[in-house]
């Protein structure tokens, strides 16, 4: 019962079994963990989502699901767009890196239909009268909820409760139509 | 400077929870048999799938739906659109066969060696309570798929308790929680195969092992290695369970999991015994299959169901309720083998030629049984399936009085 | 040991036994044999093509999405959109359904799941053995599925069968395929339902001797360490 150890030996093997059972460990762990990625049917439904912008009139505005969320496409008209930069400095960031309509079309804006205040769905008004909120209205976002503006293009007016500009989602334009969800 | 601190770190969480204590007693010196043969790896190894079963039903879990509308669809979701989720299914298929071949030769061991013997009956009968849990959660996730088989199959299984007289009706009824199988049972059968079953069977293993801690493991020669120590109090053929019985059971997890994925890579239908083709069709109560029969584990005790086609008509017992309480008796009998067995000797191997003729016979008829037990009845294989039953029944009837009466050899005192 | 020896000697003996499958096959003794290679793309894509052609009228693959078919077939997307969807209603990952109702009126069994429920040599055979039977309402029968309600669609491929008065097949008309050429393409549509039925399957079997070398090692490395400790107690 008196053999001799070799420690050194011993030593290299507890390395070696140690390390094959962390890989071991780690193989295991790959398809569990894969396992909570979206599935197919949340990629299906999380797809992106098309739109057919020759339908929409300037000065309308269509609401487009996309995860869940709606999603406004606005089709500004030649007097908005006149208009957008006379509110420069009514709104707390005028975003003047992300061009007039906020997108790289200028004629559409495309924005989440999510107030940046609790996420209530702020309501489209684009008639230029004053309004019960603002006596020099030139149009835009109105949020029942808490009284946040934004004009056309989803800025938020200085002195509201909304911190922020409504969000814009990634889309992309392939000829006629919107692609939301893609950026290309 | 380490050794120091980590001295004072065990023995900061030693004043508050026996940690050293029990790493002593149940694993760096416990001692166990130096000698034992392959047989003896299956409890490692039912831990081992017991294991992956827990893990890979939580993450079926997490894709399954419960209800009649949506489970044959979500097993698909699983197959089809959860990234790695046909992996988790098919481990878990394969794994309940698995499970079941490791407790049939697991047992086996305990039959041969008689692992049953006084004092370890409790462990004995610790293990035949799990191999009813076994049965019956294999039963209840069986039925989750709501495939043709699943529905099927599970409504053979309740008209039994449907047969029993008087209160079979509605006890079939409140166990199905609807007047028939349904919905209503699926998603409680659920709840028992997910939660209730599986506490069960850990709070038994837990129990089984500490009752087998408490007395020391067996080995094959039935010799007891408590009767000759060294000078530490370590029994001269016996050896500390950690590290040189958990390190040999690694490499044959190894091999275990070699031959396991093979199955689960190349042959996860198993022939059509570990994924019956009949489940791959959604359940249909206006067809009945051609051929109702339970999983492969099951169709040795199926088998002698079956084979009882005579009923006791002056006790106003159908013959299959006769059937039913037979094939309890087949499990409920393993229970009371420690009292049944009463040789002076522990092993096969020093047992007379009587217990050895009788092992021979109970392990052939259980093969059969299985074998036929898969297949549909005719006159022929109904007359080989009685004779089985009997060859099951009588090594165990019959043990009280060979096993006493019968020469032994002498068993070595040392290993 | 001797015993030792016996009972392994039964259970390996058994086991083939336990291990092989029905074989049966309606009125025949046997299906034909027919093994599947889903590795196979270009049968995989032949096997889509007839189905497209002779089987969407009325059978739906309801638990395949069609951009499953881009990965794994190697279809490109305008093809799968213009050519084999061909309908602007319906998205790349809607599932298979070919527009028909979810029960088929006519009891046209959904197939995506047929080749692990009845076989692939079952189908493959099955879709062979068609006959004439002018004593059935759909003027033919078939062997395999005696009485079947399925009209004969790949007649005009296969050319005319009869039984004759044994009973055995006797084929009396061409088909636009010889037996050879129908043969194969049956093939490819029983291998692309078999695909159909367990996409997976692509992966699986080009992924698990991986799994199994990888176990190889893990047991020869335990092994190793196990045989270090086992020294001191020899």
């Amino acid at each position: 019962m008196s053999k001799k150890i070799d420690h050194n030996r011993r030593r290299a093997l507890h390395i070696t079994s140690g390390i094959m059972g962390a890989v071991t460990v780690g193989a295991f762990a790959v398809p569990f963990l894969s396992a909570w990625n979206p599935s197919e049917k949340a990629k299906a439904l999380g797809a992106a989502v098309k739109f057919d912008l020759s339908k929409l009139l300037p000065g309308s505005m269509a609401v487009i699901e996309w995860r869940r969320t709606p999603i406004f496409v606005v089709h500004q008209t030649d007097e908005a767009i006149q208009n957008l930069p006379k509110l420069n400095d009514r709104v707390t960031n005028p975003a003047l890196g992300e061009g007039i309509s906020r997108t790289s079309n200028e004629k559409y804006t495309i924005l989440k239909g999510v107030c940046t205040h609790l996420s209530c769905a702020p309501k489209y008004h684009p008639e230029i009268e004053p309004k019960a909120w603002d006596q020099e209205w030139l149009g835009g976002f109105f949020c029942p909820c808490h009284g946040s503006k934004f004009d056309l293009a989803g800025r938020v007016y200085k002195g509201v409760p909304a911190p922020t500009n409504l969000e814009v989602p990634p889309h992309s334009f392939d000829g006629d139509n919107l692609i939301i969800g893609e950026e290309v | 400077m380490e050794k120091a601190k980590k001295n004072s770190f065990m023995s900061w969480l030693d004043k508050r929870l026996p940690v050293t204590e029990n790493l002593e007693r149940h694993l760096t010196k416990h001692p166990v048999p130096k000698k034992v043969n392959f047989f003896y790896i299956f409890g490692a190894l039912l831990m081992v799938i017991f294991m992956v079963q827990v893990i890979t039903g939580i993450w079926l879990m997490m894709f399954y739906t419960n209800t009649e509308e949506g489970a044959f669809a979500s097993i698909e979701y699983i197959m089809r659109d959860v990234e790695y989720g046909w992996l988790m299914r098919y481990m878990h298929s394969t794994g309940a066969s698995a499970f079941f071949f490791l407790m049939y030769f697991h047992m086996f061991r305990g039959l041969l060696y008689g692992s049953y013997q006084k004092p370890k009956e409790l462990v004995w009968l610790f293990g035949c309570f799990l191999l009813f849990l076994l049965m019956a959660e294999g039963f209840l996730g069986y039925v989750l798929p709501w495939g043709q088989m699943s529905y099927w199959a599970a409504n053979v299984i309740l008209s039994l308790f449907g047969a029993i007289p008087f209160i079979g009706e509605d006890l079939q009824v409140w166990i199905q929680g609807d007047y028939v199988l349904s919905g209503a049972t699926l998603s409680r059968f659920f709840a028992l195969h997910v939660v209730v079953v599986p506490l069960l069977m850990i709070a038994l293993v837990v129990f089984h092992i500490f009752a087998l801690h408490e007395v020391g493991a067996g080995n094959p020669e039935g010799v007891d290695i408590e009767k000759h120590r060294d000078k530490n109090g370590m029994p001269l053929d016996g050896a500390p369970f950690h590290p040189y019985k958990t390190l040999s059971a690694l490499p044959a997890i190894g091999i275990f999991f070699v031959i396991f994925f093979a199955i689960v890579f190349f042959a996860p239908e198993g022939g059509g015994y570990f994924l019956e083709k009949p489940n791959f069709e959604e359940a249909d109560f206006l067809k009945t299959p051609e051929h109702i029969a339970p999983v492969w584990y099951y169709a040795p005790f199926y088998s002698i169901l079956r084979a009882i086609t005579f009923g006791i008509p002056f006790l106003g017992i159908t013959s299959k309720f006769l059937g039913f309480i037979i094939f309890a008796g087949s499990i409920a009998i393993l229970f009371i083998v420690p009292w049944l067995d009463r040789s002076n000797v522990q092993s096969i191997r020093y047992k007379g030629i009587y217990s050895k003729v009788a092992m021979i016979l109970f392990a052939a008829s259980f093969l059969t049984l299985g074998y036929l037990g898969t297949k549909p009845v005719n006159e022929l294989r109904t007359l080989i399936a009685q004779i089985c039953t009997l060859f099951y029944f009588l090594p165990l009837i019959l043990m009280p009085i060979y096993t006493k009466y019968e020469k032994t050899l002498e068993v070595p005192d040392r290993l | 040991m001797k015993i030792r020896a016996l009972f392994i000697f039964l259970f390996f003996v058994t086991f083939p036994v336990w291990a092989a499958a029905e074989t049966e096959c309606g009125t025949l003794e046997k299906c034909d044999s027919f093994k599947s290679n889903v590795h196979d793309r270009n049968s995989l894509q032949r096997g889509l093509g007839l189905y497209k052609n002779y089987c969407s009228s009325c059978h739906t693959l309801r638990y395949l999405r069609w951009n499953r078919l881009e990965r794994d077939l190697d279809i490109p997307e305008n093809i799968l959109v213009e050519d084999l969807i061909n309908n602007p209603q319906v998205k790349t990952s809607d599932f298979i359904t070919f527009g028909l109702p979810e029960v088929s009126a006519i009891g046209a069994p959904d197939l995506t799941l047929r080749t692990r429920v009845r076989g692939e040599e079952w189908i493959y055979t099955y879709l062979r053995t068609f006959y004439e039977d002018s004593e059935q309402i759909t003027g033919s029968n078939n062997l395999v599925y005696p009485g079947t309600a399925m009209l004969n669609v790949l007649g005009g491929l296969q050319g005319r069968q009869v039984l004759d008065q044994n009973g055995n097949l006797e084929k009396v008309g061409d088909g636009t395929m010889s037996t050879e050429e129908y043969d194969a393409a049956i093939g490819d549509l029983v291998t692309f339902l078999a695909y159909a039925s367990e996409p997976a399957r692509i992966s699986r079997e080009k992924n698990g001797i991986f799994v199994i070398l990888f176990f190889i090692a893990f047991t020869a490395v335990m092994w190793l360490l196990n045989r270090e400790y086992t020294k001191d107690i020899k």
